[in-house]
């Protein structure tokens, strides 16, 4: 079912685990040459960098590969447009194939291409007829899940997941009105199902080849079942697409037990994070407490905003200093001291980067970007503009 | 660590029982850690804490009084740096390794305030006159020293984006494109002259071993700001622009050594990228010219694009294959 080579994926992982011990200086290296001795690989994978610039190309190809297709065969109406542009996707599709016998396994080349053949494929048959959302989100499972399954790409993952959530969703709105009240509790009960099979499948010797798939998959899980209780959200979808007539500041039926899912979550997730150890819940968690947030100063706007940012800037720095404190020892198999894995953010000194973008140096300005995390250089920058 | 995988390793004989034991041992008194989590939260700190006070100033500028807010801004400014002053660990021209966490966060909060305070000061007040020049070469200075004496990158970063203000120019990673009009040639000029600057900075600080952990800041910000000043250039100055295309090639040609030198993709990469823009450019110049812009030109261009992207990926691949074995 994989479309690479399973032997050599498995071969990676060995390495990645060896790596790390050799890390760690739990085995010599001695060993961990070895190792990579009994688990060759023979799957071309390049590092970021070049894997960026092999994607850009690619993309590039692709595009100027389509414009040729348009200039030789010059479509009349929306149809043919629509069938040349899912032509192009199947075409990709087959580049892809094609690309993967090479023993491409994340070089850039594989992972453009598997982006832009559902895109093209989706936004052709958009094209050719009128879709509604339901079969939109139909279409799009069944190519994501399938490229998803075949390709062991998160990204498809995570687009899979997304679509299998809003099939649900739209075809039980269909129902009636007690459905349309009850469609967020549908949502949830969804989502804590997709989460706990995920869960559960990660540690299976089976699905090890889609361990990161799967951690993906649950990070939507619990984002989603978030969204559902939320109560911004609840509301404003109540009003956008069933017509719920609300005056300005009135609520919705059950609001308080809305407003409490919208708290209870996101601290749930975090304590249950650090109960288990578990950094996928603590750091969703922790990105969720954001969303409370923005929640509350949506609808009550009780203290200004440069009022709030301060007082919660001094809270977070206190949070951040008394946990330092706390853990000066290592306690109960928490430390603040970095873990032991150098990842690619170092290697970039990105934070560095990200100083520079958030902090306008022009005084007048401080304080009007809010720009996390756009600090993978220039260049990527300059070559996106292109 | 994965125990069951490592028992398996063992049982073929790869590893020693000695290794298996220290992996066992590892996994066992493995720490959980939260030290992405903690910065992360004093990063949204600093920055939240920043914004407000800067917003907080602005909506107020008429109410409360200057001295006030000047006083609480180099108030925490100064208590900042007395903090720093304390706790900090001898200077040496190598890494030092910072005392804490908290200690980064403090010292940029600090030179942040500080350059709102001679902003602030400048706005309303007139220090320095109408040198505005001045104005910004205090700040920069500040920085500068901060940087080396405290040893921080992200400061260093604030240095020397407050460099390319004083010398006319902002540039943060993201706005460079937005909020420079690179159309006018001396802020052309002033970029490239400033790129080789920041470049030959990056040079001598690895052969002089002064803090030789800034070379690869001092030359990103050379690089990217060389490369687009040529590529600028290139556009702009149009009757010599196979000059400047002379220009940009020798300077790819340059970073394409260094990236040898330094084992780097990243600048592999964004050498490549810059001169592809600049092929780009002059191909398909000269093809709409000598076909006046007729479709065949439109024809051409779709296959030198999908025949020099090609032709690029073998490159990259080929130099990704050099690079790895060199």
């Amino acid at each position: 079912m994989i479309a690479y080579n399973t032997e050599w994926l498995r071969h990676l992982l060995i390495r990645e685990q060896a790596e790390q011990a050799l890390h760690e200086k739990c085995i010599s290296e001695d060993e961990f040459k070895k190792i990579e001795a009994s688990s060759p690989v023979g799957l071309y994978t390049t590092n970021i960098f070049v894997q960026l610039g092999l994607f850009i190309l690619t993309a590039i190809i692709a595009l100027f590969t389509l414009g040729l297709m348009f200039l030789l065969s010059m479509p009349e109406d929306e149809s043919k447009i629509g069938i040349l542009v899912v032509f192009f996707g199947l075409l990709t599709y087959a580049g892809l194939e094609i690309v993967v016998t090479k023993k491409h396994y994340k070089s850039g080349v594989d992972n453009a291409l598997l982006w832009i053949a559902p895109v093209s494929i989706l936004s052709g048959l958009n094209i050719m007829s009128d879709i509604t959302w339901l079969e939109n989100s139909i279409i799009a499972f069944i190519l994501t899940a399938f490229l998803f399954i075949r390709f062991t790409n998160w990204i498809m993952a995570t687009v899979a997941a997304v679509a299998f959530i809003a099939i649900i969703f739209l075809s039980y709105t269909k129902l009636g009105e007690f459905a349309k009240a009850s469609a967020p509790f549908v949502v949830m009960i969804v989502s804590a199902f997709i989460y706990l099979i995920a869960k559960r499948v990660t540690n299976k010797e089976k699905y090890k080849l889609y361990s990161c798939e799967l951690i993906t998959i649950s990070i939507v899980a619990l984002v989603c079942f978030y969204i559902a209780g939320n109560y911004f959200v609840v509301r404003e979808t109540s009003i956008a697409m069933f017509n719920l007539d609300l005056k300005e500041g009135q609520s919705i039926p059950l609001g308080w037990l809305f407003w409490v899912l919208t708290f209870i979550i996101p601290v749930a997730y975090i304590i249950r994070g650090i109960q288990k150890k578990d950094i996928i819940l603590l750091r969703v968690g922790m990105v969720l407490i954001g969303a409370i947030v923005f929640t509350v100063r949506y609808y009550y706007h009780t203290i200004p905003i440069e009022m709030a940012a301060l007082i919660g800037g001094a809270l977070l720095v206190a949070i951040a200093y008394a946990l330092i404190r706390y853990l000066r020892e290592p306690k109960q198999g928490f430390t603040y001291k970095k873990g032991n894995d150098p990842g690619f953010m170092n290697k970039l000194q990105i934070e560095s980067l990200i100083i520079a973008e958030t902090f306008p140096t022009t005084q007048q300005q401080t304080g009007t970007n809010f720009q996390f995390g756009g600090g993978s250089g220039g260049g990527a920058g300059a070559s996106g503009e292109y | 660590m994965n125990t069951i995988l490592f028992k398996k390793l063992r049982d073929d004989g790869l590893i020693s029982e000695a290794s298996f034991t220290r992996i066992r041992a590892v996994n066992d008194i493995k720490l959980f850690s939260l030290h992405w989590e903690i910065t992360t939260i004093l990063y949204l700190g600093v920055l939240l804490l920043t914004t407000g006070l800067a917003i907080l100033v602005y909506k107020n500028i008429d109410t409360i009084s200057h001295q006030v807010i000047l006083i609480f801004i180099g108030l925490v400014s100064a208590a900042g740096f007395i903090y720093c002053f304390k706790r900090k660990r001898p200077y040496s021209v190598s890494k030092v390794e910072s005392p804490n966490i908290v200690f980064d966060y403090i010292l940029l909060l600090s030179c942040l305030t500080f350059i709102i305070f001679i902003g602030y000061i400048q706005y309303q007040y007139h220090v320095f006159g109408d040198q505005y020049g001045l104005a910004t070469l205090v700040p920069m200075i500040v920085l500068f020293f901060c940087a080396y004496f405290f040893d921080h990158l992200g400061i260093l970063s604030l240095a020397i984006t407050n460099l390319c203000a004083w010398a006319g120019i902002t540039v943060t990673p993201l706005e460079i494109l937005k909020a420079n009009d690179f159309n006018s040639d001396t802020i052309i000029i002033t970029a490239i002259l400033l790129g080789i600057g920041l470049t030959i900075a990056g040079l001598l600080t690895k052969k002089q071993q002064l803090k030789p952990h800034f070379a690869f800041t001092y030359t990103n910000f050379g690089m990217h700001l060389l490369f687009i000043g040529i590529v600028s250039a290139l556009f702009q100055f149009e009757k010599v622009y196979l000059l400047w295309f002379i220009a940009l090639t020798a300077v790819a040609f340059f970073f394409y050594k260094e990236a040898f030198r330094l084992k780097s993709f990243y600048m592999a990469l964004v050498l490549t990228l810059y001169e592809y823009i600049g092929i780009s450019y002059v191909v398909i110049r000269v093809l709409f010219n000598t076909l006046n812009g007729e479709l065949g030109s439109v024809y051409l261009a779709c296959f030198y694009f999908i025949g020099s992207a090609v032709a690029l990926i073998l490159f990259l691949v080929r130099m990704n294959k050099k690079l790895k074995s060199a």
